[in-house]
């Protein structure tokens, strides 16, 4: 057990569906269900792991948890009230996200300063001095040295791009920040400085985490909650203690057994598994717990 | 000896001075053979291979004391020699499948142009062939996909092209580029399993380039670890794994998240981030982010092979290298 | 391997030349520009007689370089015994300003245009898409003639007919260029961080478009000034006895044979401004293309 279970809910998902329509055919239309009849619930606190694979619907699951993507059917809650009765600012005070690729999240044309205080000035907050000062603290909060505060984006590494991207979620003190693969596009050896940085940051600002990730290693280590998802479906839902020591889910089964861990001379897993067994969409039993 | 290369230097000009990409590397595969680069972004693994098929861009200069294919030099060959030895004796794969097939032909059409680019056989003897192989490397119905283009299938499918594609001619040596960086997890072990099996049936050499620790320890026979263009550290799977030496290598171990390590604790990370190669460098790469540098790291330091232990870059003694790596990766190591 | 290379990363930081000044092309280009502009504006200063005043007993006299070329004309006179260094002075102006005020109308119909249908796609792109097709149906060169001839010709008639009627390239790239910045993470960023359209597009967006409506401007500046140096020269450009570069080329051509420097010296001056203007454009987007390694 996480401990969590007695924090309050800041964000659920209620049948959650989100339908793409593929062809622009006059007559056929072919639909895409992206994601298919979801909940789930987010505690103060949690640290919730979404894993799966690429077409599994986790991206369209968080964008849907920012408001940048509406439900086709369901509804999501942030604090028990509807995400469509906040607007759009005053949703960004509470939810931001850190993006997969620090090269293309980061405007080429700004400097990391003002980079770091945009949100600032689009919510209007403060005098142009405060929220430099403010950038400085933050540039110091990510850890990077505050001579980087007039470079542009091109003279940084990929891990001090991620730090900025960090800094500037955090401008606006959110108290939930979902993460979209934030070590996939780093070298292993600075993803271990980023993800260090997310354990730091929680506790230091009281943060609640959606991390979103196809690298179980990393979300085995970061989180308190995993949902697995396959073909637009959460198909395990559980503590991770729970997920990682015994899954009763085959595809959970397989996505453990494909994790590269270092083993020499142990040879490749064989995961092999029919991608069309209806078998593999069936949720696993719903959890004893909460 | 498949592929011999001894001290590989690739300089790349630029606007801001010389950059020393790879610098004096040597190594060798056998038949038979998987020999594993592993190294992060920029560490110049990439080139290696690149410089090994004589595909470096144009401004690159290549050096090498050796540079033998089945004991065939390399460096004063032809382009047309080359042309003909690439592809045939040797292939290369890719990362990213989709840049690395045409889209404008069907898969068919562009297995059967290779082989028929080296061999002398009739379009239906190459069809025949390409309809083998795409059985072989688990594609199913494969008579139908000859007929279809890159853009029709997925990831998994595609790369699975590209691997038969590269076994057309049937060559002696294989050079894999991050070949299943951009799949999702199931795939990527489905395809280096497949990988495996392939090279153990053709009995052919694998250079297989990574940035995963994880892969390396389960596929290789050899290892070669790159830092910023130099091998720090090489020798068998087993040792390299099971006794780390370098500072690097003992770093890039303790620093992936693992089921054994406490979690939402710190995980070890290395300080600091790659050093620029361009212009005069000296001493050792490592030293600005190595937690056991020392005035003597200012100095350049050869790779080297004290008795009882595997070649390694660093001025440590072995048995100081074995207590750090206790230290930082636990009792097991 | 993750697709980004940090080991590539600048040197130590040795002073050397800004990258401007490093390009040639820009450079040539520049000071070429800054010549002809400074003639422009400092014509007043430096003409040694009103453009404008005829000298019936000083007709085609020939510029210094030739036998019987004066002082008191280093460059000449016309057939109406006007000063040519005079009149090219002050025709810099005219070119300048003409080219100048074209690309900005033109600059600011199209960029809307062009933003607004790649930001907002659907059917907003379907209606400017076929705004943009239905110009490019029209030849700019009659459309231009018929509208003169229906006005009578003036400067402001010529500068709004142009400016109206070039704008199609900078919609086009602004629509492409809009359409790959907008699925860009940064502008999700901003989204995500409560951003407005506006703010979207003014923060955002035309940051990254500034290159290319650079690069576009001294494009249609170009175009512009050789139109209008086209349209002089049917007669229905700039009216006489404004001195254009291009009208001097028209009042010149009956001269071609026996005073061919009447439409040599315009002609090259004409020549020398568009190539400026090309090589500075193709500087500046080599130049402020941003600071990437990657």
């Amino acid at each position: 057990m996480s401990g969590l279970e007695n924090h309050p809910v800041v964000l659920e998902m209620r049948d959650v569906t989100r339908t793409f329509r593929l062809s622009r055919g006059w007559l056929r239309r072919e639909m895409l269900t992206a994601v298919d009849n979801v909940s789930l619930q987010l505690r103060k606190g949690d640290v919730l792991g979404i894993v799966g694979e690429s077409g599994s619907g986790k991206t369209t699951l968080s964008k849907m948890m920012l408001g940048l993507l509406a439900p086709s059917a369901g509804e999501v809650l942030l604090d028990g009230k509807p995400l469509t009765s906040f607007d759009r600012r005053a949703l960004a005070r509470r939810i931001q996200f850190v993006f997969q690729d620090p090269y293309s999240s980061l405007n080429p044309r700004g400097s990391i300063g003002a980079i770091i205080a945009q949100p600032l000035r689009i919510h209007g907050i403060g005098t142009r001095a405060e929220r430099e000062k403010r950038a400085r603290e933050l540039l110091d909060v990510v850890g990077l040295p505050s001579r980087l505060f007039d470079s542009s984006p091109g003279q940084l590494s990929g891990g001090q791009r991620q730090r900025v991207v960090i800094a500037r979620a955090l401008a606006l003190r959110p108290d939930i920040l979902v993460c979209d693969e934030p070590t996939s596009a780093l070298d292993v050896s600075v993803q271990a400085q980023i993800l260090n940085l997310l354990l730091d940051l929680r506790k230091e600002f009281d943060l609640t985490y959606v991390l979103v990730s196809h690298n179980l290693t990393v979300i085995e280590h970061m989180t308190t909650e995993v949902a697995v998802m396959y073909l637009g479906r959460i198909v395990e839902l559980a503590d991770a203690e729970n997920l990682f020591g015994n899954s009763s889910h085959p595809y959970t089964k397989i996505l453990l057994r494909s994790a590269m861990t270092i083993a020499p001379g142990a040879g490749i897993p064989d995961v092999e598994f029919d991608r069309g067994d209806p078998a593999f969409r069936v949720p696993a039993a719903a959890r004893q717990s909460r | 000896m498949l592929l011999d290369v001894q001290d590989l230097t690739i300089d790349i000009p630029t606007a801001s001075g010389v950059l020393h990409a790879v610098q004096g590397i040597s190594f060798s595969v056998d038949e038979g053979e998987t020999l594993c680069i592993v190294g992060e972004s920029g560490c110049g693994k990439s080139l290696t291979a690149l410089a090994v098929m004589d595909l470096l861009p144009r401004r690159a200069i290549r050096a090498a004391t050796s540079l033998a294919f089945s004991g065939r030099d390399l460096r004063g060959l032809s382009r047309e020699a080359m042309n003909r030895l690439r592809g045939d004796r040797i292939a290369m794969i890719f990362q990213e499948p989709m840049t690395s097939l045409n889209p404008v032909f069907t898969i068919g059409d562009q297995m059967i142009d290779v082989l028929r680019q080296h061999r002398k056989v009739s379009r239906r003897e190459a069809r025949d062939r390409a309809v083998y192989l795409l059985d072989k490397v688990g594609i199913s119905s494969p008579e139908a996909r000859l007929a279809q283009y890159p853009h029709q299938l997925s990831g998994g499918l595609r790369q699975r092209v590209m691997i038969a594609m590269a076994l057309m001619c049937d060559p002696k040596l294989i050079l894999a580029d991050e070949p299943t960086t951009a799949l999702d997890v199931t795939i990527q072990a489905e395809l280096l399993r497949l990988l495996m099996a392939l090279q153990q049936e053709f009995g052919m050499g694998l250079v297989l380039i990574t940035h995963d620790l994880g892969i390396v320890s389960r596929m290789a026979d050899k290892v070669a670890v790159m830092y910023a263009g130099q091998i720090v550290e090489s020798g068998t799977a087993e040792t390299i794994f099971n006794d780390p030496l370098h500072p690097y290598t003992q770093g890039l171990m303790a620093c992936l998240p693992a089921p054994e390590r406490q979690r939402m604790q710190h995980l070890k990370a290395i300080p600091g981030a790659v050093p620029a190669l361009v212009g005069a460098i000296e001493g050792c790469r490592f030293r600005g982010r190595c937690a056991h540098a020392q005035p003597v790291c200012e100095r350049d330091v050869a790779l080297r092979e004290p008795a009882g232990a595997h070649p390694y870059r660093c001025v440590l003694p072995a048995e100081t290298s074995r207590d750090n790596a206790r230290a930082v990766l636990g009792a097991g190591a | 391997m993750p697709a980004h290379s940090d080991a590539a990363s600048a040197p130590a930081a040795a002073w050397r030349m800004p990258r401007w000044a490093r390009h040639s092309g820009l450079v040539a280009g520049g000071i070429i520009l800054a010549i002809i502009f400074l003639m422009g504006l400092l014509a007043p200063v430096l003409a040694p007689y009103n453009p404008y005043d005829q000298n019936l007993l000083a007709r085609i006299v020939p510029p210094i370089w030739h036998e019987t070329g004066t002082w008191a004309h280093p460059l000449g006179t016309d057939h109406l015994g006007r000063d040519y260094l005079s009149r090219l002075l002050y025709g810099a102006r005219v070119s300048v300003f003409i080219g100048v005020t074209v690309a900005f109308v033109s600059g600011i119909i199209g960029t809307v245009l062009g933003v607004t249908a790649g930001y907002f796609g659907g059917k907003t792109d379907t209606v400017i898409s076929f705004i943009i097709t239905a110009r490019l149906a029209l030849p700019v060169i009659l459309v231009a003639l018929a509208v003169v001839a229906l006005f009578g010709s003036s400067l402001s008639v010529v500068v709004g007919v142009l400016g109206l009627l070039l704008w199609d390239r900078f919609a086009l790239v602004m629509r492409a260029t809009t359409q790959q910045i907008r699925d860009a993470d940064f502008v999700m960023a901003a989204k995500v961080q409560g951003a407005s359209t506006w703010q979207i597009i003014m923060q955002e967006i035309m940051p990254n478009l500034a290159t290319n409506i650079t690069v576009v401007a001294t494009l249609e500046i170009a175009q512009a000034i050789v139109l209008e140096a086209a349209l002089s020269f049917l007669g229905l450009g700039v009216p006489p006895p404004l001195p254009s570069w291009g009208l001097m080329l028209a009042e010149g051509k009956s001269f071609i044979l026996f005073d061919p420097w009447l439409i040599t010296i315009p002609g090259m001056l004409l020549f020398g401004l568009v190539l400026a203007i090309n090589l500075v454009g193709d500087g500046l987007r080599d130049v402020t293309a941003p600071d990437s390694r990657n």
